[in-house]
């Protein structure tokens, strides 16, 4: 291993260019290899840039040099000369006005240069003066032919890394260090439970510790912002409220008759001017325009129908897929691979129109058959559920129902015939029926059918016109914040005056 | 929509009535959001603002402090929702010359009284922030300690098995609960305001 001392010598030698062919190859040769040597290497050839600023060292010698003889000359003041004729000075005390101040000349760096001279025997004024004459010494030191040695101190100290890693350690300790009193003390202090030999400290050290003034502060301050309960809740309830309402000062009849163009003069102007500032608003406005939009597209609805059917020819279809997680209830495995349904819901928020018949209308106009997925199967009946499925895809929803009701599994697994028994009825516009097997669905309380069903059967309520109902499911979908929360949100919002 | 006259939106604030709450959020809030937004706030900024002012108002009625005569409820709340994104962007480091005013506000409202009562809420809505991110044992726990609740009582609500434990369960809440308030930032920036 190479000494220090030699290695530092090497290292000099390299910066400076001192050493021959294939010293310096040797050298390279381990600096590629070696990264502290590396480091070693970079250190000191910015020592090196930094001493080899000539014109920097010339300027600064040149300063010291100016410096010098003005002290020299008398004073140390650092003021540059502008204190030299402030002995004429000397009657600005009171009968001066500060306009006459102002209009000497260069009277105010004057006043400024004559407040540093009057507050000069301050500890921070002094300061300069000591650095002006250890500076002298190191500049002089540092001119002399740029010794080397003038910054051995500096290299020292950048190598201290210990001492840099204790200073750290211990302003981390000093930031981590514990309060001296506790929460306990505080506590007792506080509730006048605190023993006499304490108290007299605590509280003499209470009189002089700024932080433990704002620590028992903190104390105070809590218990009463804890007591605050009805803060709290008011707090919470205007928290509910900006959640749950709309922001907008309008009815939801003069949002419909702004957008149809029907709106009352005298209203127009209003909510004209809400509209203006009310960015919620106008979000709502240009999203019930664009479901108006889309639901006259009747030729783009037709064609997306059709492109629907060719995707069903060619199995390969986009779905909401629910995919159930594999139950084994006793000895039989039952696989739940995937179901797919597809219940597309095109201008879904023309179901909602106020009227029942326009609602039946729309509902017809726009649902569409679901559709189960091939893969589907259950161990314990594989072969009626296939026949099932079957069924279904052929739009024989009675003889899916039939055969449902026919199919032979375990008492937890029954949500899964129950559902698509829904759905057939559902199909078959037998809406009690749905609302029933959907029941059941959800009251099984742990499948992942739950939030389909919830949603479906909101529709049917929807068909069946009971608005209620309907409002209940709907918020249960809302809640779970799944798939159908927004379409959920949106048919709520819509039907909103009419639940009232 | 109901019109609801200055003095019913106070009572209503007071009472904690839900028609009222939703009565002033649906008739003031987006002038608020609009202001803020044009002022470098965002969404929150103007929810978190706007129900701040509410609850500053409220403050206000429970001290029996607050009576319009030259000015309406309308007025005050706007001048407080000004007041309290002003503060909000001194904080931010953000220039509060070139605020666009779209909020009509009164100049008078600012007085050192509601100074000291937006200051004292900052305070005591950042500790409740904290009190609420506790376990609802230590909440309840701590709040009946507060609240004056004989240990004993304290003890058998709680189901603890001794008074001792009781205290010894309230001064860990305490404590975390001061821990987690001196760790925020804004914490900080208060104490820095303080001093």
């Amino acid at each position: 291993m190479t000494p220090k001392a030699e290695l530092f010598g090497r290292i000099e030698d390299y910066c400076l260019d001192l050493l021959n062919k294939p010293e310096r190859e040797e050298f390279e040769k381990e600096l590629k290899l070696n990264p502290e040597l590396r480091e070693e290497v970079e250190l000191q050839m910015n020592i090196q840039n930094a001493i080899l600023e000539m014109d920097v060292l010339d300027l600064k010698g040149k300063l010291e040099k100016i410096q010098t003889n003005s002290t020299k000359n008398g004073k140390l003041n650092g003021s540059f000369e502008l204190l030299d004729d402030f002995s004429e000075f000397e009657e600005a005390t009171a009968e001066l006005t500060p306009e006459e101040l102002i209009e000497s000349f260069e009277s105010l760096p004057k006043v400024h240069v004559y407040q540093h001279e009057r507050t000069s025997n301050e500890n921070i004024h002094h300061y300069y003066k000591e650095q002006n004459g250890s500076e002298q010494v190191v500049v002089e030191d540092d001119l002399n032919g740029f010794d080397m040695e003038g910054l051995e101190g500096l290299e020292e100290a950048i190598l201290e890394t210990d001492i840099l890693n204790l200073r750290e350690t211990l302003q981390q300790v000093a930031k981590s260090v514990e309060p001296q009193y506790s929460v306990e003390d505080i506590d007792a202090y506080l509730e006048g439970e605190m023993g006499d030999d304490i108290l007299a400290e605590f509280e003499g050290e209470l009189s002089q510790n700024e932080l433990l003034q704002s620590e028992v502060n903190l104390h105070k301050e809590l218990e009463m912002a804890v007591a605050e309960n009805d803060v709290m809740d008011l707090r919470s309830e205007l928290r509910n409220i900006m959640e749950s309402e709309t922001s907008w000062n309008v009815s939801e009849q003069a949002i419909e008759d702004f957008i149809d163009g029907v709106l009352e003069e005298s209203l127009l102007e209003e909510f004209g001017a809400e509209l203006k500032e009310n960015t919620d608003l106008m979000a709502e406005v240009a999203l019930r325009e664009n479901i108006n939009a889309a639901v006259s597209e009747m030729d783009i609805m037709g064609l997306r129908q059709k492109l629907k059917d060719a995707r069903d020819e060619s199995e390969k279809k986009e779905v909401k897929s629910i995919i159930m997680p594999r139950i084994e209830i006793g000895s039989t495995k039952f696989w739940r691979s995937s179901v797919a349904v597809i219940l597309v819901l095109v201008g879904l928020l023309g179901v909602m129109r106020m009227n029942t018949n326009t609602l039946d209308n729309s509902y017809d106009k726009y649902i569409e058959s679901s559709t189960w997925a091939s893969e589907r199967s259950v161990d314990s009946d594989m072969s009626i559920i296939q026949q099932a499925q079957m069924y279904y895809q052929q739009n024989e929803f009675q003889k899916t129902i039939d055969l449902l009701n026919n199919v032979t599994v375990n008492a937890d697994e029954q949500f899964v015939p129950q559902f698509y028994k829904g759905l057939s009825y559902q199909n078959l516009n037998k809406y009690p029926k749905a609302v029933t097997e959907y029941s059941k669905v959800i009251d099984h309380g742990n499948n992942m059918f739950i939030e389909e069903a919830e949603w479906y059967k909101a529709l049917c309520y929807l068909k069946m016109n009971k608005r209620a109902e309907a409002k209940k499911e709907l918020l249960a979908v809302i809640d779970r914040r799944g798939h159908y929360q927004k379409d959920a949100k949106a048919i709520l919002r819509k039907l909103k005056y009419s639940f009232k | 929509m109901i019109n609801y006259t200055d003095a019913q939106i106070l009572k209503g604030i007071l009472r904690h009535d839900n028609l009222i709450l939703q009565y002033i959020y649906k008739q003031y809030y987006y002038k608020v959001n609009y202001f803020i937004k044009k002022n470098q706030g965002s969404e929150d900024d103007a929810s978190d603002i706007f129900q701040e002012a509410i609850i500053v108002i409220y403050r206000k009625i429970k001290e029996n402090d607050l009576i319009f005569e030259k000015s309406s409820f309308q007025g005050y709340l706007f001048s407080v929702c000004r007041f309290l994104w002003l503060k909000q962007l001194e904080k931010r480091r953000i220039e509060k010359e070139k605020l666009n005013d779209s909020l009509p506000f009164q100049e008078d409202v600012y007085d050192d009284n509601l100074v000291e009562l937006v200051d004292k809420n900052q305070k005591y809505g950042l500790y409740q922030k904290h009190f609420k991110t506790l376990s609802t044992d230590c909440q309840k726990l701590l709040q009946m300690f507060f609240e004056k609740v004989p240990l004993k009582e304290i003890a058998r609500i709680m189901g603890y098995k001794s008074e001792k434990y009781a205290k010894t369960r309230k001064y860990k809440c305490k404590e975390l609960l001061i821990k987690r308030i001196k760790q925020d930032t804004e914490f900080k920036k208060i104490l820095e305001d303080d001093t």
